[in-house]
């Protein structure tokens, strides 16, 4: 390996050697990925290729919530959206949030049991308010989308693209709520009678690597470890999508930084 | 042949008239000249033609021969309104003519024939020619047309040239038949100029993807590529061009990856900024593995074999300004020394590790995070 990485890699400076090639992407481990920078894509694999999304299934729940309700609107957590499990607050059925806090908490958190509350609230049943997100979803021509639950879990045919979801992160990212939610490295939860949690949010790259102001993480079996990441520097726009990664925060991270320091490729 | 014959032809009748100058100011004489052409054998007749000419004032029947520099009139004879005259053409077109005009005050007409050989052809060509003065004009001497069409190409040529000057193409200022070696000063100050810029890492990542040859371009112009690589390596690492670094200048990133990625888990939040560094060398066990960070140390250098190479130490010290401290909540506020690693490097305060939670972060939707154990244990320093 070590013979392998000085044949592949230049060998610097300091021998009397030829100029180097123009730096490549970093290898990547994940089984998609996309990286758009000012909206221009720069290196893809597999961006078409259909996938389980895991919690960033969550991105269209939101944007669907900040279409259609409005945020201080009170939302009674019922008994399915309480018993959720996998990650999640810990909400009481009959416990009542404003629709602000249960969206924090569902993109801060990943917390399922803000997102099905959420869910049921806006469209009555789960059911109903998946019909709302594949029908969203071809309104973006999200092609390689298809969402079967409101949460994100495994589901045979519940997936999304590398692709489609930087182009539903977009649209996302375009409502200034959404956008500050996502940038949250932690946040308070409180609910209507006094509870509160404070959280901390899935995406460890927020205030660790400079710029990163989101997305939303992921992570189910089937899934894998997946990233939506957003960096912003100097007026510059890098997005990452990373589907079935195994070292999502390095190569998320060394995805942005190569973005950055080469943008003339 | 026949169509070189033909065309050498038309190339003769189109001598004979002088070019149009459509001009109607000037002291010179501007005639519409109306020209039929006959020839022995001609398969076709031609039409006639009209054109308009400026002859100099006064000189219309210098005019009507050939202006080709291997014709020449010869025996002009005037009498009264008649004038005579004869052609004689030398070279591969041996060709003689006669010409008998009558003149009035404004007008002309005669005829001029020509006989000899044309592209190795038996010529024998009568051209009836009438004139009528339409006004003045300004004659132009075709020399100068000439002078004007060569200053025209020189200045193409030097464009073309500084376009090349511009793109570091070097085939057109080296090599056994360069075609602008009159360019060579400006092409080897323009590569001095990018030699300055390929000594940033912005510079030389740039000119590195505009020029593939770049290495013999900076050798033409008497400038050490390897110096050049050293010293963008040099800024890179000042301005914590990790990514750079990474891609660029191996003995530097092997360094620090020992320093900073060995043994940590990309899950680390203190080797984030590393990332481009880690990831190259995480599958590279004599790195990831055989390095480790012990506080306060630096891990001693490997002895990797004969693809190692020594820390660049640069001929002269490379001035380095430390960006700015950035203010707070600015995208970047680097640190750290100001220049590559010679040696010991204070490695900058790592941010805060997350607590940890009751639940792993990344416990989602239907999974039992694995190896909970491991992230416990990595977290800590």
């Amino acid at each position: 390996m070590v013979c392998l990485a000085a044949v592949l890699w230049p060998a610097g400076p300091g021998q009397a050697a030829a100029l180097p090639a123009p730096a490549r992407p970093p290898h990547i481990e994940a089984r998609a990925y996309l990286v758009q920078t000012q909206g221009r894509t720069l290196w893809a694999r597999d961006a078409g290729k259909r996938l389980p999304p895991a919690s960033l299934t969550k991105i269209m729940t939101a944007l669907l919530v900040l279409e259609r309700v409005p945020l201080d609107a009170v939302v009674a957590v019922g008994p399915r959206a309480a018993a959720q499990g996998g990650s999640r607050l810990g909400l009481k059925a009959g416990e009542r949030l404003r629709v602000e806090e249960l969206l924090t908490a569902m993109l801060v958190r990943s917390a399922n049991d803000a997102c099905l509350a959420l869910a049921e609230y806006v469209a009555g049943s789960e059911p109903r308010f998946v019909e709302r997100m594949n029908r969203r979803a071809a309104e973006l021509g999200l092609r390689d989308t298809r969402f079967v639950n409101a949460c994100g879990w495994d589901a045979a045919q519940h997936y999304s693209s590398a692709g489609d979801l930087a182009a539903l992160a977009e649209a996302a990212l375009r409502l200034p709520v959404f956008a500050r939610l996502v940038a949250m490295p932690e946040a308070t939860v409180r609910t209507v009678d006094g509870r509160q949690f404070v959280v901390q949010n899935t995406n460890v790259l927020l205030g660790r690597l400079p710029g990163v102001v989101g997305v939303k993480s992921g992570l189910t079996r089937r899934g894998g470890r997946c990233l939506v990441a957003l960096a912003e520097r100097n007026g510059v726009r890098v997005l990452v999508v990373l589907l079935n990664g195994s070292n999502r925060w390095w190569d998320a991270a060394g995805l942005i930084e190569h973005a950055f320091a080469f943008p003339a490729q | 042949m026949r169509h070189a014959y033909f065309a050498g032809i038309l190339a003769l009748v189109c001598l004979a008239v002088p070019s149009a100058a459509p001009a109607q100011q000037g002291n010179d004489d501007l005639w519409e000249v109306t020209t039929k052409m006959e020839m022995a054998g001609m398969p076709f007749a031609m039409p006639p033609q009209t054109t308009r000419v400026c002859t100099q004032k006064g000189k219309q029947t210098e005019a009507m021969a050939p202006q080709d520099k291997e014709c020449r009139m010869v025996d002009m004879r005037q009498s009264g309104n008649r004038t005579t005259f004869k052609i004689v053409c030398e070279g591969k077109n041996r060709m003689t003519g006669t010409a008998d005009f009558t003149h009035g005050v404004d007008s002309y007409q005669g005829t001029m024939r020509f006989q000899g050989v044309m592209e190795g052809q038996q010529v024998d060509m009568t051209q009836t020619l009438s004139g009528r003065r339409m006004g003045n004009c300004t004659w132009q001497d075709p020399s100068i047309g000439v002078r004007q069409m060569q200053k025209q190409a020189e200045d193409q040529k030097a464009q073309m040239c500084r376009s090349m000057i511009d793109k570091l193409e070097m085939s057109a200022f080296a090599g056994p038949a360069p075609i602008c070696p009159e360019f060579n000063g400006e092409f080897r100050t323009r590569v001095g100029q990018v030699a300055a810029e390929m000594r940033t890492a912005a510079g030389f990542d740039r000119w590195l993807r505009t020029q593939p040859n770049m290495q013999k371009v900076l050798q033409f112009g008497g400038h050490d590529p390897n110096a050049i690589w050293g010293a963008a390596c040099n800024d890179a690492g000042a301005t914590r061009n990790w990514a750079f670094v990474a891609n660029y200048c191996e003995a530097q990133a092997r360094q620090i990856a020992m320093r900073e990625c060995a043994g940590r888990h990309g899950t680390n939040a203190a080797v984030f900024e590393y990332a481009p560094i880690c990831m190259r060398y995480r599958t590279d066990p004599s790195v990831m593995q055989g390095g480790g960070r012990v506080p306060g140390q630096v891990p001693p250098a490997r002895q990797a074999g004969p693809s190692a190479v020594p820390p660049l130490q640069p001929a002269a010290p490379v001035p380095v300004q430390y960006p700015p401290q950035a203010a707070p909540g600015a995208p970047y506020a680097p640190q750290g020394p100001s220049s590559m690693p010679a040696g010991p490097v204070a490695a900058p305060p790592a941010p805060p590790v997350p607590a940890e939670t009751a639940a792993p972060p990344q416990q989602e939707p239907g999974v039992v995070e694995k190896g909970l154990g491991i992230f416990k244990g990595i977290f800590g320093r």
